[in-house]
């Protein structure tokens, strides 16, 4: 008879697999739930706005009404000074929110009020700090679950750094891309490209704005006129 | 500058597969979900699919990866592409582990994931994602600008 425990399913061969944002979602919520936590948010830190704003969420499973009070439930589980240095966290740290003592329920409802926040940060190979969230009710982690959970987010964070930050970054159009430059190029919109190349529309804008990035395109005009001339296309 | 799209109808899906029992129980599995509105509707087969694609707008796909006879997404999805459907398609099935799943971009694929998965919550997120998504004004078809 095997004892062994079953592998959960975001540390199982669906981490190796992931190569789309929705895999990347997968992952998380699962993670998420096998902690016994509601929700997660993986997102970039913001010097302006610590420890981040509703634009820097990569990838959340809260709804997106409900985004804003997320953050500010997260700032008052995590106390101030805590939520503005997150910047400067190198370790996960947690904290419940607390019910103010004039809150009125019937006034705004808060599903996240009385959850636990736990706060992991993140890094890039580059030194690019992100951070997931996690909240839920449930006790105060201790510290090898949070060893834990810090193991887990790492895992992911690599393979989405590999799969999709990196691909960000490099400067180089992949094949996909160059086609759709090409077809821009002559003139095609996101609709035709998707019907010429039996594509979603939705996959053709992901392309066209990795492109622009790589490209520092700042429109889709000055993006073919920097591949024309960087002879990407002819 | 972002342009939100702001709907005022229900997001219309349509669910493709050859056992009807997997439509109720996707219905009681998303029957939570208020926020978007969904509407889902019924194709027991590729063929009544593209019919029901020529004759009215979805805005997104979730189609079974097996349909019978003995077709996989490899089949189906470019002939959903083929009537020039270029709204997103995401493969459903009870076992995503396959070797040949690691290829869906190629096939037009937006998304693949496990039956058990689907939610109000996953739903809402693959909504998000693929249907509601914000494209930035310059980014736009912005030939005539």
């Amino acid at each position: 008879m095997n004892n062994a425990p079953a592998i959960p399913f975001h540390a199982g061969p669906e981490l190796s697999r992931a190569i789309n944002r929705t895999d990347f979602f997968r992952l998380l919520k699962s993670a998420a739930q096998h902690y016994n936590f509601d929700n997660f948010a993986l997102a970039r830190i913001s010097e302006a706005s610590a420890p981040f704003g509703e634009r820097d969420i990569v990838i959340t499973n809260v709804a997106e009404r409900r985004v804003g009070l997320f953050i500010t439930t997260l700032k008052e589980a995590l106390g101030t000074v805590r939520a503005k240095s997150a910047q400067f966290l190198a370790t996960p740290v947690h904290g419940r929110s607390v019910r103010p003592e004039d809150y009125r329920s019937d006034l705004v409802f808060n599903e996240f009020l009385s959850g636990v926040f736990l706060f992991i940060p993140l890094f890039t190979p580059e030194g690019r700090r992100y951070c997931l969230v996690l909240s839920g009710e449930r006790q105060e982690p201790d510290q090898s679950e949070i060893a834990d959970m810090l193991l887990d987010a790492m895992r992911i964070f690599d393979k989405l750094y590999e799969e999709i930050l990196t691909q960000e970054m490099s400067g180089r159009l992949t094949q996909r891309e160059q086609e759709i430059v090409k077809w821009t190029s002559e003139g095609k919109t996101s609709a035709e490209i998707a019907i010429i190349l039996g594509l979603s529309e939705h996959t053709v804008n992901s392309h066209i704005t990795a492109a622009a990035r790589k490209l520092d395109a700042v429109n889709r005009v000055h993006m073919v006129a920097i591949a024309l001339r960087n002879g990407l296309v002819t | 500058m972002i342009t939100e799209t702001v709907r005022k109808n229900a997001v219309k899906v349509l669910f493709v597969d050859d056992e009807f029992i997997e439509f109720r129980a996707l219905k009681k599995k998303i029957a939570d979900l208020s926020e978007p509105a969904v509407e889902v509707e019924y194709s027991p087969s590729i063929g009544d699919a593209l019919e029901k694609i020529r004759l009215a707008r979805f805005d997104l796909i979730l189609l079974d990866n097996r349909l019978l006879p003995n077709a996989d997404f490899r089949e189906t999805v470019p002939e959903l592409r083929g009537i020039g459907f270029t709204g997103p398609i995401g493969v459903v099935s009870t076992d995503i582990s396959g070797g040949y799943f690691q290829e869906f971009p190629d096939y037009g694929v937006d998304f693949r994931i496990g039956k058990d998965e689907i939610d109000a919550q996953t739903l809402q997120h693959i909504i998000r994602e693929y249907v509601n998504y914000d494209v930035p004004d310059f980014w736009k078809d912005d030939y005539s600008i």
